[in-house]
Order: structure tokens, then C-alpha cells, then sequence
């Protein structure tokens, strides 16, 4: 509500550099949480999501050396294409990945499917909806309990949007979309600017205030059909989970905000100037990340089918719309337009992972990448074809995670041919003549490697033992 | 939808209404599966695994909807059965199967989400949340522009309580809007903040005539450019500032002239060197960093303030009169409240814009709240500003710099932490006078009871205030003070159900079901209307009514629905019905491309800002829905009027203007909202605006595409890619599969052909107003509807629809408005009281309050 920036106190801002931030309040923070837990045990999650597939060429054509997104080549043996080229530095921290998806929605047009990336729940393309937890809040379980936050959830567009056209990456145990945070300054506000001074008496003035809410919404479920029950239930759980939030906020009362630099954020920018948007908000996941304010986090780049202002995210690169560019690349230049805008897509990715590579680990040995695995990619690959994903692992290293390859999973369609070349959607439900493996298997082996116990996921399989 | 269809639905709903199957399967779907799907998909051959003679035909309550919409659309683009089989059905067989399919599709979704034709509780939206807030703590602030973004229901509506979701993210946010909304209110200092003033007389602007030159040095920067009064000046004004220390507010004119009593400034809204030239022309100079075309070349009178209280209610009093201009002008008064963000950065946001005539001196006052402003600058040691122009503009008329209407302006005030009394009335009117002020456990519960009974929008139990006053008790101990636990306590009643949740409770609730339908309380009624026709709580007057048990009166009902449009908060109506029924937001998910068009992003606030100034205009003066067609107005100002060419607009917000014929502008349809939030941002897209007007304005959408197939074939080699967008419409339609469908729809799309894709107007084969490279087009907007009625163009359209459609349209328009009203989706048990509405308000000459009105008195908005 208080529109403005006067609610930080600017003098509080250490000014300098980033090792400027080994900052007091850490000491305090390992002797509250556990003064065993050695930084290096730290294991860190964050998954970005491409809406509108990927350029995938025929072979025969032209643009297929440049312009196609997945790399040439097999396993160590390969080359970036230009989609990819800017993580060229970061070769020995990458694992590009093909030939994976999940088995419910292959033949699901691409623009439902964003909802189910991180779950793999079978979410259909119309009717009933249910979906189920997503990667990363399994992880956030657990992580979860070390930071102040549980899980950043971001996204370009905000909210929670609407059954199969989801405008967040998350879903909760019931499988209810938690809706995302889009406004840098509230991201910002929420990691880094307390609230209140008073905050013991805070909290627990919210958790009488909570039990109140509950006893009013009990008393009201009493005159109400079963219809108009289970909104309320909606709003019952909303307010338990508030309580779970606020009870670890307790816990957490004694310890300091960090304090960070904020005099580079931009954090009155918006999705029309979307280079410096995506900037920001990659930062603010590398802020949260450095501070260890948490360990999870989602960024959704877009919403599926070009609705909304995420879709303004190619004008960094000169187009006008983002989706537009997908269906465009027949025209003169067309596929090359669309590697352009994936191009910068790995800019800003890569530019991210290399900062965390850069930073040490506070009090641990190595690097933040080393101990943070990103995962980026998209439902569709070719046209809304809801198969072959286009994925990228990055980082992790101290986690076991291995890297430099470029991985095709599945049988039939090694060279990525399947459907390459369309240009309209009429081919996302084609016969599918070839194998792949589920997307799931992959999210066990990284859940595995995070430190979950568990030995399935959704629909999962197996593990990959190669990743 | 053929003849035989419209029985077969009726016939459907009546006798099973809850249960949607693949309905008419029996006599319409089976014997076709059977004669050309069985013997592949059948008991003796499963091709791909499918066995259609073993499908379950339950929509709802089967397992096999999914495989149903496999069948339809595989029907449907011609796929199956394959080339190769031999029995091949005929194209009307074909089209039959598919419009069974679809039909009984539709009626399964409808029979999912159904309510039983019943109100749903559902939660406030993010925009009632805020007006409730509002006008529950009569404070106007910007509560709801934190919380997630809402989605819209199938229909477009954002009040349907399917799309209105709750999380723990909301909560948060509401305890902390609520919370700060609050202490703001009750935890306000003791003693009255110290107000900064400054007082301005722009007389003093201008210096006196130079003394003589005389001195080589004075020779010397003579020569140098001087800054003259009118272009610029800055001078200290006369002011009250709280901390000496701060540097004194600035005065600054640019581009005024002395008045000739020389006891004022003259301004007008354009500047004594703006040429009259074309008017269509580009703006000379575009201003600001946003290029907003205001700033930079429109004369400002500016007053610049450092480290003022910037969060806190501000008083402008201005003295002036006005000078009227040629032909009746008048100037306008616009003032705004800013700050500079950076070097020429600035922010700034309007606070009031009016129409000047008094040609005496006259004191205009305004309050407004400095929070809701970019007021505060983010650099420090950059100023806050406030400033007035002149919104009378030149537009696209032709008046000279004389002949411009202009403000004289005697002297302005400003006052901020402006406070008439202290504490505030908003803190009166929670800590209210009472015999038991001293007895503070009494006087707590007195307290909390009034507050719950305006936040519940009800008379509250004892039983629930007893629950209030034990959690103000209970964090009595845990709070610094009596004020600051009344904090808490208030804002748990502002994040309860009760506040939150529009609920009516069921007259009988027998194991979780409803039993019984039963009339609304008074109470129910009274918030039912106002965030009908306010987005808001209901006021004193209506609570009152529902007191006395008065409100359900015919008679007082009537009377109430004609104050509350008559209500400036009826704008809340207007803006949010007409948002969510014409899809404006479809304006923003669209970007206009820069290869056809140089258009200012900033513009597409202007198309959406007509469309709900015309509803508001169609609305307060109790127009007919035919002016939704058509129009001999349209609502204005003269941004709008260069966009679409229209000479002789000039002046500054929107207005109704007098239209003829020649222009093409009348109705929703020749509206740029309508007109580009259905192009594709470069060309016209026909397709897109047919299913706009078959959608919103017909209420009869035509079924959803086939899901692989797209708007149009993509230009696949040279052949394709040259055609033009109505060329490969033509090409599409080709396909067999495609052909039926857009029989029905693109002949509604086609007569907007003579507006481009931002809906200004063309015809003949060459479009000016796009880039040259675009120009040529070849403008043909005849068409022939699928019963084969032949239309010219858009006027030719209109004709039709308010001739042969318009009872289809009015039933349309109530049904719209009925959704919005309700909240809900309609359904089939409220087909009598539509029809019932539709045939009172054919007979009260189409009024569109008539149609307000009747919703009102209708049965759904009366019973729970």
C-alpha cells in the first residue's frame, strides 16, 4: 500500500561490493539454526520456465546449423548452436538435455501445459483440473526449514492465472497454484525490509488474530451448502497455511535482516522493459540466494499463448511479441528471429549462473553454483509439441551432479526430427513414433541429489544415472 | 445452431437438466459412430486401441469425456474417418455430428459448474476490496495494487466465484493492507502534524522593466540569451515550512503571460509559439522521459516543494477566472502532483480536471491524499511538485494562440498535512462519543460491534462480537496501548470471512444441501446492489433501508437503483462492467507494431477509456442499448479526435461530441478498444472481431476452434506469404473443414474492414495512415451472412442487428449485465426471468436503466 520507497532506510544499506555482504548477522544466523550444519551442506534450488517451445529446423534447412536450440552432437561431443552459445563459458557446468516429457500430456496442445512442468500431474486440455505438487515445493519441504523463506515464487505475469494457462510454476501438497509475485519491489520488500520493529508482538498478535479467523469461518461453514463449502474451505486453508508461515516467522524473529546493496536495483522496472525486468529479477533470486534468506526458488519467464505482458519479453531483442515469433518462422528470417529471442533468453541465464559461480561460498569451500542446481526449460519443443523438452541443468557440482554433456534420452528421434520444421500447430497431437523417457525420472535423480529421501516423483520411472 | 438444434437443447435441458451426457446419443451420435467409425473402432477391429461402441456417453459423471473430444475434433478437421475408408459421410452429416458434439460438450461444462441457478459465496475482488475499503474507512487510497492479478471467468466476468481464488499470499496481504490502513487512522500522532504551506502570487514572477543598460559588462551579457517572464522563471514563494533548514519551496513559470491588471498569470494549453497546422500532425516536441506529449511543451505553472510531508492529505486552493476562448471555449483547470526522479526524470499523476467558466475570480479547493501520488521523490534531494496546465488543447481545431480559451490564475494555495480537525474524522468515526468512553472494556466492545456491524455489511450476534471482544482482551496484554490492540482487533475483523466472503446464509441446510430457495434480507439485498451498480459496500442511506425492513420494496427499490446510478460511484458500474464485457484488458495483451503504425503506447489508455465513458454516458443519461449499436455521439477528447481524424475537437477530457456521419464513428463497434484489441497489431483480424461481436454483443459464441487448428494457415513458402490477411481468410475458408465454421463467423468480422487494425478509418485500396510499406490494401467490406443476407459494410451491419437481431441483442445485453449482477454464470432456470426483463424493457424503449432495473426486481437478484 505505501506506494513509495521511503520504507527503507537507505543509511541501513551496506554500500560496495558483493564480499561486503559477510556480514555480522550470519554469525548469529549458524549459531540459531545449527551450529553443526556446515554451509557446504547447503544444497539449493531454482527452476525457470521458457514459455512457447524452441526453435527445432529441419535438417535440411538452413537455419538448422545456427538456429536450432538443441546443441550438434552427442554426449561430451557437442556444440552449441547460437540459441545456446552463451553458455559456452559455463560448459563444464551445463548439461543440455533432450528426449524427456511428461507421458500425461504428449498429446496435449503446448499452450495447456505450462501448469504441469514442475508436477507432471495429468492436467488435461479441458474439463476437470487437478494438479499436484510441483519439484520444487517437495524440496522446499525440507530446505524449507533452514531459511527465513520457505520458496520464492515468481513469475513475469503474477498471480496464480487460470487452470492449464497458469501464471505460476508452483503448486502446493493439494495441488494448488501459489500465485507468484511479479513486482521487483515487493520481492525485494518482502527478502530484505522488516516490517515492523515490533515483530515478536506481531506474531503473536497474528497468531490469536488466525485462531479468530478460523473460529469465524467455522461458524459460517455451518449455514452454507456443500457448493459454497468448499470455497470456504479455500479460504480455510489459506488461513493454515498463514499459520504455518507465521510460526516459522517466530522462529526466525531474533535473527537480523541482511542487509544488501540495492543502489544497482531497479526496482521500479516492469515487464516493457524487459531486459532490465529480467535483470532485476534474476538478481533478486541471487540476492535471496547469497543471504540464504532461502533455497527455492521458481521464475516463470511467461505465460503459455502470448497472454499477458510477458509476452512484451522479445522487445529486448527488437520484436514486438513474444509468441508471435513461434509461429513466424517460415517467413524470411524467421527461425533465426526466434533463436535470437532464446539467444537472449541464455544471455541473462548464463549471466546468472556465471555471478553465482563467481561468489564463494560464504564459509564453505568452492562456489554458490556448486552447491545450487538451476533448471531451465520449456513443455513444448517444436511448435506446442508437448514433447522433447528443451532442458537445461546447470550447477550442482558439489551435489554430484555431472556436466558438459548434452543428453538424448529415448529412442526414434535422435536427431530431433520428429516434427522439426512445423509451422503451425496441427502437428502437437501427431502419432508419436518414437520413445521418451518421463520428465519425472529426471526430477527424482535431482530431488535424490538435494537430499530428499524419495525414489519417485509423479509418474517417474527410474532415476537417470548419467545427470 | 440449426432450427432442429434449438429443440434438441431445450428438449435436453428440460428433461434432464443436471445430467449432461453425449446427449442426444442415442438418435444422433450412435447411429453415425455406428454406419462410419464401428468397423475400425468396434468389437471386431480397435484401431489405435479405440473402441467407440464401448465409449461411455456420460460427459459428467463418465470416464470417457476426454476421448469424446479426441473423436469430435478428429471428426471435425476431416481426419476420420480416413481417406481410404469407403464409407465416407456427407459434408451436412458431418457438420451434424460435430454440432451434436459440441452442443452436448457445452451442456456438460454448463451442468459441471453449475450452482443450481443459485448465488455462490465468493470473495471480493481485488477492485471491491478496494472501494469497500474505502468507503468503509472514508479514506481513499490505493488498498489493492499489491495483491495477485485476477483472473476472468469464461464469460470475461472477474466477480464469478470460480476464478476467485484464496491463498496464504492473500492473507498476508490483506492483514497487512488492513493493518496499515489502520494504525495510519487510529495510531496517528497525538498532536496535529505541523501543515507546509506555501502561497503563491505569479504576478511576481514577472520583474519589473530592466534598468537602462549602461556598463560594457551588462552590454556584454545582454547579448547572451535571456530568460524573459513568460519563458520561465523561478522565484521563493511565500511559505510556511516546518523545518527551517530544508531548503524553501520554488516557484516556476513556463510559457504563462502576465494577466493584464497584471495581478495574475494568463495559461493556456498551448504555447504562444505553437503554429496552427495540420492538426493530425505529430505533437512538436513530445515532453518527459515518458513522452507523455504534455510536459516540455504545454505552458505549466509549477511549484516545486523539498522534503515535504508527502503522505498525508494535501488542500489546493486556487484563485482564478476563466477567459473564455473563439466559439465558447472554456479553459481547464488540471492540476498534478509529482516529483523529480532524476536529472528531466520525472513522475507525476493528475489530480483533478475541470471545466472553467466563471469569468469572476472564484476559489476552487481541492483535497486529495498525497499517498495516491508519485508525491515523494525516490532520489534524494530532489523536489516534490505540484503543477497546473491548461487542459483546454487546441486539439484538432483551428484556434489561434489568441483565440485558445486560457486560466487566469490569481494565486494558489497549498496546504499539506492538512487536517480540518484533529484527531481525524476518520479516527472520530471509529473512537465515536459515548458515555462509556472511560470505561475502557464497555466502551472496547462498543467500539469493535459498530466497526463489525459497517465491515459485515449486517447486523452483527452477540454471540460474534463476544468472540471479538475475548481476542481484544486476550491481546490486550500483549499491545503497547488500548488504540494500538483496537489495531489488531479491527484488522481481524477485515480479514474474516464475514468481511471478506459475500455470503448469504441457506434458509435450511439439510446434509450440505440446500433445500429451499428463500427471499434475501434486506441486508443481503443492500450489498447485493451496491457492488452491482458501486463495486462497493452499501452506504448510510441503504443500511438504513435494510434497518427499517424497507429495502425490498418495489417502489423503494426503484427509487435506490435511480440515486445509486445517479451516484458519482455508479462509475465503479461502468468502468468494471464494461471492462470485463468488452474485454478492454484485450487492449493490453496487444502490441501495436512498429513496422505499420508510430503509436505511443501511453495512447491505448485512450481506447479504453472511451468505451467506458460511453457506457457511463449510455448509463447517466438513460439512454437505449441501441446506442450501443449506433450513435449519433461519441465520447472525446482531443487525443482521441486526432486518432481518428476528427477535425475541430478540441478541449481536454472526455466529452460527448456531436458526430456526423462522415466521420464513421457511432456504437461500441467503430470503438479503437473493440476495433484494435481484436487486430493483430499490424492488419485488421476479421476472424477476431466476428467472434467480439457474435461473443459479447450476440451472446452467441460460436464454438471453439478445433484445438489444432490455427486462426489462420501459416504462410507456408512464397505463394501463401504474400497474401494478405482477408486473402488467406478467403484461403482458409477453403479448407472443407474450416468452411462451415467460419460461414458463421467471418461475415461479422468483415464489414469492419474499412478500420484498420487501430481502428481508424479507411477505404479504396490504400491506407495513409500505415507506414508506406503496408499502404496498399484493397478494402472490400461486403459480405454475405450464412442465411444469406448481404451486407455492404459496418453501417449495413448495424442496420441489421438493430432491425432482425434486435431481440437477440437485448437479450444479450440483459443477460451480460445479469451475469455481472449475479456473479455467477446464468443458467437455464433463469431463461423466465430473462425473458421476462427483455419483454419489460422492449416496451420501455430499450433504456439500458430499464434493463438495470428489472435485473433488480428480477427473482434471481431477490431470492438466495
Amino acid at each position: 500500500m505505501n506506494p513509495n520507497f521511503s520504507s527503507i532506510d537507505r543509511r541501513k544499506f551496506l554500500r560496495g561490493t558483493g564480499v561486503a555482504l559477510a556480514l555480522p548477522w550470519f554469525e548469529s544466523f549458524t549459531r540459531f539454526v545449527n551450529a553443526a550444519e556446515r554451509t557446504t551442506d547447503r544444497k539449493r534450488l531454482a527452476c525457470f520456465y521458457m514459455p512457447d517451445g524452441i526453435p527445432v529446423p529441419r535438417q535440411d534447412d538452413p537455419a538448422f546449423k545456427d538456429w536450432s536450440w538443441f546443441p550438434h552432437g552427442r554426449g561430451k561431443d557437442f556444440t552449441f548452436t547460437k540459441c545456446l552459445e552463451p553458455l559456452e563459458s559455463l560448459r563444464d557446468d551445463v548439461t543440455v538435455l533432450g528426449g524427456l516429457s511428461h507421458p500425461s500430456v504428449r498429446s496435449i496442445h503446448g499452450h495447456s501445459n505450462a501448469d504441469q512442468f514442475l508436477t507432471g500431474a495429468p492436467t488435461g486440455g479441458h474439463g476437470e483440473y487437478k494438479n499436484s505438487i510441483s519439484l520444487d515445493q517437495m524440496f522446499a519441504a525440507q530446505a524449507g526449514e533452514h531459511t527465513r523463506i520457505s520458496s520464492l515464487v515468481l513469475s513475469t505475469d503474477g498471480g496464480t492465472g487460470t487452470p492449464r494457462g497458469a501464471q505460476t510454476m508452483s503448486f502446493n501438497r493439494k495441488g494448488r497454484a501459489i500465485p507468484a509475485e511479479h513486482k521487483p519491489k515487493r520481492i525485494f520488500d518482502m527478502l530484505f525490509v522488516k516490517s515492523d520493529d515490533d515483530a515478536a508482538r506481531r506474531l503473536a498478535v497474528s497468531k490469536s488474530a488466525l485462531d479468530d479467523l478460523m473460529a469465524d469461518a467455522q461458524s459460517l461453514k455451518k449455514t452454507l451448502s456443500k457448493h459454497d463449502q468448499k470455497t470456504l474451505a479455500e479460504y480455510l486453508q489459506s488461513v493454515r497455511d498463514t499459520e504455518v508461515k507465521v510460526e516459522k516467522a517466530k522462529r526466525w524473529m531474533d535473527i537480523p535482516l541482511p542487509t544488501v546493496d540495492v543502489d544497482h536495483l531497479k526496482l521500479d522496472v516492469t515487464p516493457e522493459d524487459p531486459r532490465n525486468y529480467l535483470q532485476t529479477m534474476f538478481e533478486l533470486i541471487y540476492l535471496a540466494f547469497k543471504t540464504d534468506s532461502t533455497r527455492v526458488a521458481t521464475y516463470q519467464f511467461g505465460r503459455e499463448n502470448g497472454v499477458g505482458v510477458s509476452d512484451y519479453l522479445a522487445r529486448a531483442v527488437g520484436f514486438n511479441l513474444t509468441h508471435q515469433l513461434t509461429h513466424k518462422t517460415k517467413e524470411p528470417g524467421g527461425w533465426e528471429n526466434f533463436g535470437t529471442y532464446c539467444r537472449f533468453l541464455s544471455e541473462e541465464y548464463g549471466r546468472f549462473a556465471s555471478r553465482l559461480k563467481a561468489t564463494p561460498e560464504v564459509g564453505g569451500d568452492g562456489n554458490m553454483l556448486d552447491n545450487t542446481v538451476l533448471l531451465f526449460g520449456s513443455a513444448s519443443s517444436a511448435f506446442h509439441l508437448s514433447r522433447n523438452y528443451p532442458l537445461i541443468l546447470v550447477g550442482g557440482k558439489n551435489m554430484g551432479f555431472k556436466h558438459g554433456q548434452f543428453l538424448k534420452y529415448g529412442q526414434g528421434n535422435e536427431k530431433n526430427q520428429a516434427d522439426a520444421g512445423a509451422s503451425s500447430d496441427k502437428n502437437w497431437r501427431s502419432e508419436m513414433n518414437y520413445e521418451e523417457l518421463p520428465l519425472s525420472n529426471l526430477f527424482v535423480t535431482m530431488l535424490q541429489k538435494l537430499g530428499v529421501e524419495t525414489d519417485s516423483f509423479a509418474d517417474s520411472t527410474g532415476t537417470l544415472a548419467e545427470v | 445452431m440449426t432450427n432442429s438444434f434449438g429443440t434438441s437443447l431445450l428438449a435436453f435441458l428440460v428433461s434432464i437438466p443436471a445430467v449432461a451426457s453425449a446427449g442426444n446419443y442415442e438418435t444422433e451420435i450412435r447411429p453415425f459412430l455406428t454406419k462410419y467409425c464401428v468397423s475400425c473402432h468396434g468389437p471386431n477391429k480397435q484401431k489405435a486401441d479405440l473402441r467407440l461402441d464401448k465409449l461411455d456417453p456420460d460427459l459428467i459423471n463418465g470416464s470417457d469425456a476426454d476421448m469424446w473430444q479426441e473423436v469430435l475434433d478428429l471428426i471435425n478437421i476431416s481426419e476420420m474417418p480416413p481417406k481410404e475408408a469407403s464409407a465416407q459421410p456427407k459434408r451436412s452429416e458431418r457438420q451434424f455430428i460435430v454440432d451434436a458434439l459440441t452442443l452436448s460438450f457445452r451442456q456438460a461444462m454448463e451442468a459441471r459448474r453449475s450452482t443450481g441457478g443459485r448465488n455462490v459465496i465468493r470473495r471480493l475482488t481485488a477492485y471491491e476490496y478496494n472501494n469497500t475499503l474505502r468507503d468503509l474507512l472514508s479514506l481513499d487510497l490505493q488498498y489493492a495494487v499489491d495483491l495477485p492479478p485476477e483472473g476472468s471467468a469464461k464469460e470475461g466476468f472477474k466477480n464469478n466465484s470460480s476464478v476467485l481464488g484464496t491463498s496464504a499470499l492473500h492473507i498476508e496481504y490483506f492483514e497487512r493492507i488492513a493493518r496499515s490502513a489502520l494504525e495510519r487512522i487510529i495510531l496517528a500522532p497525538t498532536e496535529q502534524p505541523t501543515p507546509y504551506f506555501v502561497r503563491v502570487e505569479p504576478e511576481l514572477a514577472f520583474k519589473p522593466e530592466p534598468a537602462p543598460v549602461t556598463t560594457e559588462n551588462q552590454k556584454k551579457k545582454q547579448r547572451k540569451p535571456k530568460r524573459r517572464p513568460g519563458s520561465g522563471y523561478d522565484i521563493k514563494g511565500d511559505h510556511f515550512v516546518p523545518d527551517k533548514s530544508v531548503r524553501g519551496p520554488l516557484f516556476r513559470i513556463d510559457h504563462g503571460e502576465r494577466s493584464t491588471d497584471g495581478s495574475g498569470v494568463l495559461l493556456a494549453g498551448n504555447r504562444p509559439s505553437d503554429k496552427v497546422g495540420d492538426p493530425f500532425a505529430a505533437d512538436r516536441k513530445i515532453g518527459g522521459s515518458q513522452g507523455d506529449g504534455r510536459s516540455g511543451y504545454q505552458p505549466e505553472f509549477r511549484v516545486e516543494m523539498y522534503e515535504v510531508p508527502h503522505d498525508a492529505p494535501v488542500l489546493v486552493r486556487v484563485q482564478l477566472s476563466a477567459v473564455p476562448g473563439k466559439d465558447d471555449a472554456y479553459p481547464r483547470l488540471s492540476f498534478e502532483l509529482g516529483s523529480f526522479r532524476g536529472a528531466n526524470v520525472s513522475d507525476q499523476k493528475e489530480a483533478a480536471n475541470i471545466e472553467i467558466r466563471s469569468t469572476e475570480p472564484k476559489v476552487y479547493e481541492f483535497v486529495v491524499h498525497g499517498a495516491n501520488f508519485p508525491f515523494q521523490s525516490n532520489k534524494p534531494g530532489r523536489p516534490s511538485y505540484f503543477r497546473i496546465f491548461n487542459d483546454y488543447r487546441r486539439g484538432t481545431s483551428h484556434l489561434t494562440y489568441e483565440e485558445l480559451p486560457k486560466l487566469n490564475i490569481d494565486w494558489v494555495e497549498i496546504k499539506c498535512n492538512h487536517y480540518d480537525a484533529w484527531p481525524s474524522p476518520q479516527k472520530k468515526a471509529i473512537f465515536f462519543d459515548s458515555e462509556h468512553r472511560n470505561d475502557e472494556p464497555v466502551y472496547a466492545r462498543e467500539v469493535i460491534a459498530r466497526f463489525m456491524t459497517r465491515a459485515y455489511r449486517r447486523p452483527v450476534s452477540d454471540a460474534e462480537v463476544d468472540r471479538k471482544t475475548a481476542l481484544f482482551r486476550k491481546l490486550r496484554t500483549q499491545e503497547a496501548s488500548f488504540e494500538a490492540t483496537i489495531v489488531s482487533t479491527l484488522t481481524a475483523v477485515l480479514c474474516s470471512s464475514n468481511f471478506l466472503l459475500l455470503s448469504e446464509p441457506e434458509a435450511t441446510v439439510v446434509q450440505d444441501v440446500a433445500t429451499e430457495r428463500r427471499l434475501l434480507n434486506d441486508y443481503e439485498l443492500a450489498s447485493r446492489l451496491s457492488y452491482f451498480l458501486w463495486s462497493s459496500m452499501p452506504d448510510e442511506t441503504l443500511f438504513e433501508l435494510a434497518s427499517k425492513e424497507q429495502l425490498h420494496k418495489s417502489n423503494v427499490l426503484l427509487a435506490q437503483v435511480r440515486r445509486m446510478i445517479a451516484d458519482p460511484k455508479s462509475e465503479g458500474f461502468s468502468r468494471n462492467f464494461a471492462s470485463q464485457w468488452l474485454d478492454l484488458a484485450g487492449i493490453h495483451r496487444l502490441a501495436v507494431n512498429p513496422e505499420y503504425f508510430d503509436f505511443k503506447e501511453k495512447d491505448k489508455g485512450l481506447f479504453e477509456e472511451e468505451s467506458i465513458q460511453f457506457v457511463h454516458q449510455v448509463l447517466k443519461s438513460n439512454l437505449g442499448i441501441d446506442t450501443f449499436i449506433d450513435s449519433e455521439f461519441a465520447m472525446l477528447n482531443p487525443a482521441l479526435a486526432k486518432h481518428y481524424r476528427i477535425p475541430g475537437i478540441g478541449g481536454g477530457s472526455f466529452q460527448q461530441h456531436a458526430i456526423s456521419k462522415e466521420y464513421h464513428r457511432g456504437g461500441l463497434m467503430t470503438q479503437a478498444s473493440m476495433l484494435f484489441g481484436n487486430s493483430t497489431g499490424s492488419e485488421t483480424h476479421p476472424i477476431k472481431r466476428g467472434v467480439w461481436v457474435l461473443e459479447r454483443l450476440l451472446d452467441d459464441p460460436p464454438a471453439p476452434p478445433p484445438p489444432n487448428v490455427p486462426d489462420l494457415p501459416e504462410p507456408e513458402g512464397k505463394d501463401l506469404a504474400n497474401l494478405s490477411l482477408k486473402e488467406r481468410l478467403v484461403e482458409h475458408a477453403q479448407v472443407e473443414s474450416c468452411r462451415d465454421c467460419h460461414a458463421k463467423i467471418d461475415p461479422w468480422g468483415v464489414p469492419f474492414e474499412n478500420y484498420n487494425a487501430l481502428g481508424q478509418w479507411r477505404e479504396g485500396s490504400s491506407d495513409p495512415l500505415v507506414h508506406k510499406a503496408h499502404q496498399a490494401v484493397n478494402i472490400d467490406p461486403s459480405t454475405q451472412l450464412k442465411n444469406g443476407k448481404r451486407i455492404q459494410n459496418l453501417d449495413d451491419l448495424k442496420k441489421y442487428i438493430l432491425t432482425e437481431k434486435k431481440s437477440q441483442f437485448r437479450t444479450a445485453v440483459v443477460r451480460k449485465v445479469m451475469a455481472y449482477g449475479l456473479g455467477r454464470y446464468l443458467e437455464f432456470s433463469d431463461r423466465p426471468a430473462v425473458d421476462a426483463i427483455c419483454e419489460t424493457v422492449g416496451k420501455e424503449n430499450d433504456s439500458f436503466q430499464t434493463v438495470i432495473e428489472q435485473i433488480v426486481l428480477s427473482e434471481p437478484f431477490l431470492t438466495k
